[in-house]
């Protein structure tokens, strides 16, 4: 409505102006001629040698047809001593019209209005003889005809104005018939989103903006539906976790209360449920740092050297290494900096190298290395442990995922550590991949792309 | 109920009490003080005057009007000077005589400021002349300036008229 509104206001305004414009050229046009008419009868009566009635009618008759409805002379007090209407003559009246008072006063006057489709012009001039005022000249034009022009002009543009508001109101309401349409499809469909049917799909034609807002409508309920899933399967996954620890205790507690035991089985039971404590604080915590993985707004990352990192980490694991009678080597050959936060480089290379304890096997081999290849700087740590299958690799990074959830369980491993390592690489722009053989080992290997400074290319 | 009754009958005689003022109104005519085309009011404007019972007395009404407009768009063409020495109707001519001289003003503005007092007399009066003269001056004796109703031309009502051939 108020695009109609404001097309109709600018509609009418240019039929205003059009019409205004016509009536002030036919004016302009009127105004020089008239004048002219006007100082060339002045002209004439200031020739008089006797400026009255009866001098003046007589050179009136000389000039001629003067094409206008009217002529009046005045004296210089505005008597009428001449008027060229023979019937309700103004002869022997003052006339005191604004035009012969402006030319009284000594100026020349033109004005003109357009009444009634006729076009009605005034004109004055005074009078002059030896640079005496003697009187004025007044001549009054009625133009029907050029009147007539700029009615029909008017009418014209009016019509023209009428009919293209009346289009426009037509093809204004079609198409916010057809946008409400639209909109209501997609409104329809957030609807049955909210309800929580994320399989709904809005179908919008077109490539106009609506069509763009359904596209993006359906990726975000595609992303929805995968992010619900998700959640739902991670709530799967941690309460089914979670539970059996739980269990474990519950049934270690409940023997020891139900049965009669030496001291000895009590301790171990109770050692037991402390170990089943233990893994069920450290799955919280691993899950704990997977949400925050997820939900945490980004913190400034850093250009970091990774080779001091990973040193570190191996230096603080050599020990549980050590225990498991595991040797560890660490080669640092380049420098490679990269854009990373420095926990998450940390955690990642933790991870890596525990599994990579964890998973060996007794007198085994765990090689750490870092470097370079072309424009990344990869981890790399290599394991000669039990190995996965190629069945097994395809999930290893996925949440609650053991290849052996015996040895896991033993291990006091909960099924996180992978998939927090590869939120965090892809958190950090990196790539993780694991290249393993059964029996025989694998091999984890990061890379992050580096990130040389302007000293350090030249 | 009383009290609307009481404020409905209040307000029906509130028209009352202002036709009754104007009817007591008069039209003052005067110069305009800007010439304005192409509408009826010309060089001549009005301002409507309230003379309550002074309203047949024309000496009044003269003095009054050569005290000026209260509009500003109005202009009083008299001199300050000039003061009304008599005024006095004779056989449905209202005859005013005015002391001093007008011939400080242009014969045009003469014309043009006893027009307007003339239509305001005329008016007023009710008679069919109103001759208005001076002590001394282009109006003094034979001079002086007689209207009648038809004395004026005001407005050009025959251009309505299509062009002479």
């Amino acid at each position: 409505m108020t695009y109609v509104a404001i097309t109709l206001l600018v509609l009418l305004f240019l039929n205003f102006y059009t019409t205004r414009t016509s009536q002030e050229l036919f004016f302009n046009s009127k105004q020089t001629a008239m004048i002219e008419r006007c100082k060339l009868a002045a002209t004439e009566f200031s020739t008089l040698e006797v400026f009255s009635p009866a001098t003046v009618s007589s050179a009136v008759e000389q000039l001629g047809s003067l094409r206008v409805s009217r002529l009046l002379v005045t004296d210089q007090s505005g008597m009428v001593i001449y008027d060229s209407l023979a019937g309700d003559s103004a002869l022997g009246k003052t006339a005191l019209l604004p035009e012969i008072v402006t030319a009284l006063r000594g100026n020349d006057v033109f004005s003109g209005q357009y009444r009634s489709g006729a076009m009605h012009s005034q004109a004055a001039t005074p009078i002059y003889s030896y640079g005496s005022l003697l009187g004025a000249v007044y001549m009054s034009e009625f133009d029907a005809s050029q009147g007539a022009i700029v009615q029909t002009l008017q009418k014209n543009v009016f019509t023209t104005t009428l009919a293209l508001e009346v289009v426009l109101v037509i093809f204004s309401l079609i198409f916010a018939s057809i946008f409400s349409h639209r909109l209501k499809k997609i409104m329809d469909s957030m609807a049955t989103i909210q309800k929580g049917d994320y399989t709904h799909r809005v179908e919008i034609g077109g490539s106009d903006e609506l069509a763009v807002l359904g596209r993006e409508f359906n990726d975000l309920t595609d992303r929805l539906r995968t992010s619900e899933q998700k959640r739902q399967q991670f709530v799967s996954d941690a309460s089914h976790e979670l539970k059996t620890p739980l269990a474990s205790i519950k049934l270690l507690s409940d023997s020891i209360l139900q049965n009669e035991m030496d001291m000895e089985t009590v301790r171990e039971f109770v050692s037991d449920i402390g170990n089943e404590a233990d893994r069920l604080n450290r799955m919280s915590q691993k899950l704990l740092t997977l949400t925050r993985a997820d939900n945490t707004e980004e913190d400034p990352r850093e250009i970091l050297d990774i080779g001091p990192t990973v040193e570190r980490v191996v230096r603080m694991l050599e020990m549980i290494a050590a225990e498991n009678r595991i040797s560890v080597s660490c080669q640092v050959e380049a420098d490679c900096p990269i854009l990373i936060l420095e926990d998450d480089l940390y955690q990642i290379t933790f991870n890596l190298v525990e599994n990579g304890i964890k998973y060996n096997n007794p007198g085994g081999l765990l090689t750490v290395k870092v470097f370079r290849q072309e424009d990344n700087g990869v981890l790399e740590v290599t394991d000669t442990g039990v190995g996965i299958s190629e069945e097994a690799a395809k999930h290893v990074f996925e949440r609650f995922y053991r290849v052996d959830k015996a040895r896991s369980r033993k291990t006091g491993g909960s099924g996180l550590g992978l998939a927090i390592v590869r939120n965090l690489v892809q958190r950090n722009g990196g790539e993780i991949g694991v290249e393993s053989v059964l029996g025989q080992g694998s091999t984890f290997r990061v890379s992050f792309p580096i990130f040389d400074t302007e000293e350090e290319r030249q | 109920m009383k009290q609307i009754l009481a404020v409905l009958l209040l307000l029906c005689l509130l028209p009352g009490c202002t036709y009754s003022d104007r009817q007591d109104q008069l039209h003052f005519y005067y110069p305009t003080a800007f010439v304005s085309y192409g509408d009826s009011q010309g060089v001549l404007g009005s301002e409507d005057r309230d003379l309550g019972s002074h309203r047949e007395d024309m000496k009044y009404l003269v003095t009054m009007y050569l005290s000026g407009p209260a509009d500003k768009s109005l202009r009083n063409g008299f001199p300050a000077s000039v003061k009304l020495v008599s005024c006095e109707i004779r056989r449905q001519q209202v005859c005013i005589l005015l002391s001093g001289d007008l011939d400080s003003l242009s014969p045009l503005e003469r014309t043009l400021v006893c027009a307007g007092l003339a239509k305001t007399v005329l008016e007023a009066s009710g008679m069919t002349t109103v001759r208005i003269a001076t002590e001394k001056g282009a109006l003094s004796g034979d001079g002086a300036l007689i209207f009648d109703n038809d004395s004026l031309l005001l407005e050009d009502n025959a251009s309505e008229m299509p062009e002479e051939e």
